[in-house]
């Protein structure tokens, strides 16, 4: 319990060892270097309920609420909360048995109002509209947060907003990252098209580009479920989850002609192991050992907002390594790039029925906004993570990989709302790899397929038979044809298929959901 | 056969083992209870008996008993946030969509068979081994094996099943190492239907063969040494020994434990299938867990689920009747 608090500037004292003590009632932010200064009234207590995101700091962490960032974000925001985590990996599912279970947290965090696990707690009053709460006591959050976000479907229902939004860097959530190092060696330049894609491909399995004299690159790779490969779907149009309208109705990309073309893209990459052969059995930590430890993958796709990370992550396992984003293969119709998404981020907080005071849940989110709030999230711990030298910050860029997970505690994972750090121009310019990132969003921004189901809710037949969601049918057929176990034609024995076990009936219900929205 | 032992061979004590108790626990009772007092009724004289009974009576109520109320969803359309008593009923509905599902049946072969294999090849695995290690002589040789052999028990499935994929996988397991080696191409064992039972079953017995074998052993040092004295004398070796004295000694026990795994032919382990299964598998390797998972638990359809487990624990109950009723008609063994 011990641990060293350095003295700061700030006008915070904190005896060692104690919770973040500085009590006023109100969760608004002081301005920075007003602290509380001890008055009697308690700090308000709240509960948080919080995925875990797959980060290795979170879930390596013996007890997070001891953490040391977490005690600072308690003191500065004058919240004395609680983190109930929820496993990254379960997240639905939990959730769904803490809606059953009854025993929620003041402030939950879900991934969506829409969702299936989510939908049923709002329209049974579960979980609580925000309007006047927010009207009242979150005034930043109702200035910076955008009116389309208010409106999108995964935050509000029927003109109730149920949850507040965290923000996304780019609604494109993916870009194409590949080794520089080794297009400079084989004297190649950055491709475009599907064609040049391939050839790049080839080049990186033949010619030893990270010269160790080992036949042992993978040209592109992935994880199981085809998660983060899809590439060349974008460049046919055609992104499995993704929905396009058509002829007056809207229909799923998992079935429409540019799909099969896409598959038998897909089998010749496989087959002539220019995509990763391990791609439907591989979990997240063997893909991620492959590109950064080994260093044998030459290209991959991730989010453009952490360009840098991998950037620094390569070097980790090649130190000569290079990583440089650039645009995702276009198709026939000369376009291509990943699902277009909203700028509604992923996580949606809402409050249930059972918190008493919701007002201090709003508090604390919108004390987010504050300036205060937004120096600690972004350069941590005065002492720790960095100095100020003639009233300039003086931040300590990580570069160990250890360094790095520790960052994405405050950086990202504590941000509970408000801007990125990516919006902070001045932490970004210093930032190694900081244009990398800048880059990554400004192609990000550039390409990408639109989606037009996009904040469709969960449809009552999909629910009743999920096998015609992607990872059902569709990923067992796609599974066959692109190793080869079945000729590209069998796509069309699944296509009747699907419709027959209910798809029509799929596509009648997103038709009718389009056309009352679309207006 | 002890009662203990049966405890331990099926992981839940039985409520039903009083009426096999064995002559020691006579004995017992004979000095507990009180001679005087032959009025009384039966269950205060041994009171102290009763009680021991009773935090195992306690167990299976709150546990087991008080449970299956939630057995009534299968027949609702249940929503957590109506509760068991807000929920329409709907009677057969959710059966109904079980049997008209096109999966179910593969779904259905695939248990039987992955089941039936771990019956034919796991179940006597630990018997061979048990005999075995019976006839090891030198102690510390096989105190050491037994040690060795148990540490895989004590591991999840999610760590086993994460060696198993390594192991096999074509880029750095060491399977596909010594396949290169002898030069040629390496397999990719995690994708090939054709593999993937056998996988499932090899590594299950791996896991869990040393940890069967504790209650064998056992028994087997329940064997009265006489007897294999005697069969010496009559110039039997040690082949004979076995066949004709160590194995009958055994057949309780072993009759006992197959009907106990056999009411369980519909339940595999989850975890194992789950950790092992992937998309290219599916039509070989998706059992009745993982499906209940797949839509029950990640579409979040409790009737539907609860459903299907009770269609489970049905066949289960008719298949441990059945057995019980045969092996009593021909061995004489049963569990009740």
């Amino acid at each position: 319990m011990n641990k060293r608090w350095m003295t700061t500037a700030m006008a915070v004292t904190v005896a060692a060892g104690s919770l973040a003590g500085c009590a006023s009632d109100n969760g608004k932010g002081a301005s920075p270097g007003s602290a509380g200064g001890g008055s009697d009234s308690k700090p308000v207590k709240l509960k948080i309920g919080i995925g875990t995101e797959g980060l290795q700091y979170i879930e390596g962490s013996p007890n997070i609420n001891e953490d040391k960032y977490t005690k600072k974000l308690r003191e500065l925001s004058k919240t004395d909360f609680t983190l109930d985590l929820i496993p990254h990996r379960e997240f639905d599912q939990k959730l769904t048995l803490l809606f059953a279970g009854g025993e929620l947290p003041d402030l939950l965090q879900t991934h969506g109002i829409n969702k299936p696990e989510v939908a049923p707690a709002v329209d049974t009053g579960a979980i609580i509209p925000l309007n006047d709460l927010i009207d009242k006591y979150g005034p930043n959050l109702k200035k910076n947060i955008s009116k389309e976000a208010w409106e999108f479907a995964s935050v509000s229902k029927n003109g109730k907003i149920y949850g507040i939004p965290n923000v996304n860097a780019t609604p494109n959530g993916n870009v194409m990252m590949v080794r520089k190092d080794w297009l400079d060696k084989l004297g190649m330049k950055a491709p475009k098209t599907i064609d040049e894609y391939i050839d790049m491909l080839r080049a990186f399995r033949d010619k030893d580009p990270n010269g160790n004299g080992k036949n042992d690159e993978i040209p592109y790779s992935g994880r199981e479920k085809l998660a983060f490969t899809e590439a060349f779907f974008g460049a046919y149009d055609a992104i499995p989850v993704d929905w396009k309208f058509e002829n007056g109705e809207l229909v799923p990309n998992m079935i429409r002609p540019q799909m099969k073309t896409a598959l038998a893209t897909y089998r010749k990459l496989y087959e002539e192991k220019l995509l990763d052969n391990e791609v439907f059995v591989q979990v997240a930590k063997d893909w991620d050992a492959k590109i950064k430890a080994k260093g044998i993958v030459g290209l991959w796709t991730h989010a453009p907002r952490l360009a840098d990370k991998w950037s620094a992550e390569v070097k980790t396992g090649t130190p000569t390594g290079v990583v440089d984003i650039i645009p995702a293969p276009t198709g026939p119709d000369g376009k291509g790039g990943f699902s277009i998404g909203s700028t509604v981020g992923g996580n949606i907080w809402v409050i249930p029925k059972t918190t008493k005071n919701p007002e201090n849940a709003i508090k604390f989110l919108d004390w987010f906004y504050s300036d205060e709030a937004q120096k600690f999230l972004t350069y941590g711990i005065e002492g720790e993570d960095y100095t100020v030298e003639n009233g300039k910050i003086n931040y300590k860029y990580p570069v160990k990989q250890e360094d790095i997970y520790r960052e994405e505690m405050h950086l990202t994972w504590l941000r509970m709302v408000g801007p990125l750090h990516l919006t902070d121009t001045e932490f970004m310019k210093n930032r190694p790899s900081g244009d990398l990132v800048l880059k990554a969003m400004d192609i990000a921004s550039k390409e990408g397929r639109k989606n037009d189901g996009l904040g469709m809710p969960s449809l009552p037949t999909l629910q009743a038979r999920p096998e015609l969601g992607r990872d059902g049918l569709w990923l067992e057929t796609a599974a066959k044809i692109v190793t080869g176990k079945e000729p590209v034609d069998s796509f069309d024995k699944f296509v009747l298929d699907w419709k027959k076990r209910g798809g029509d009936q799929v596509i009648k219900e997103a038709t009718e959901w389009y056309k009352s929205t679309h207006k | 056969m002890d009662v203990r032992e049966k405890r331990l061979a099926s992981g839940t004590p039985e409520p039903f083992a009083s009426e096999t108790l064995p002559a020691s626990a006579d004995n017992v009772t004979q000095r507990v209870g009180n001679a005087g007092s032959a009025r009384k009724p039966y269950v205060l004289k041994y009171w102290q008996i009763y009680t021991m009974v009773l935090p195992g009576v306690l167990y299976f109520i709150l546990f087991k008993y008080v449970p299956l109320t939630g057995i009534v969803i299968a027949f609702q359309d249940y929503n957590v946030f109506n509760g068991i008593t807000g929920s329409p009923f709907v009677g057969f509905k959710h059966f109904v969509n079980l049997f008209t599902y096109p999966e179910f049946l593969r779904v259905l072969k695939n248990t039987l068979l992955i089941s039936v294999y771990q019956i034919v090849f796991g179940f006597p695995a630990p018997i061979v081994l048990a005999l075995l290690m019976n006839e090891v002589r030198r102690m510390l040789f096989k105190r050491t094996v037994q040690t060795v052999l148990y540490l895989p028990h004590f591991l999840s499935w999610v760590i086993v099943g994460g060696l198993v994929i390594n192991f096999l996988s074509p880029s750095s397991g060491m399977v596909n190492d010594v396949l290169r080696w002898m030069g040629k191409e390496p397999v990719f064992f995690m994708q090939e239907p054709g593999y993937f039972r056998s996988i499932v079953v090899i590594s299950g017995i791996w896991k869990e063969v040393g940890w069967g074998t504790i209650i064998y052993l056992a028994a087997l040092a329940g064997i009265n040494p006489e007897l294999y004295e005697a069969a010496e004398v009559d110039g039997a070796g040690r082949m004979r020994q076995t066949f004709s004295i160590t194995l009958p000694s055994l057949l309780p026990t072993i009759m006992v434990l197959l009907l106990l795994r056999i009411g369980h032919i519909l339940d595999l382990g989850f975890e194992q299938v789950y950790m092992l299964l992937n998309p290219l598998v599916t039509s070989t390797g998706e059992i009745i867990d993982t499906y209940i998972y797949r839509i029950g638990l990640l579409g979040g359809q409790y009737s539907y689920t609860t459903a299907i487990g009770l269609f489970k624990s049905l066949v289960g109950v008719i298949l441990v009747v059945g057995a019980n009723q045969l092996s009593k008609k021909t061995t004489g063994n049963s569990i009740y």
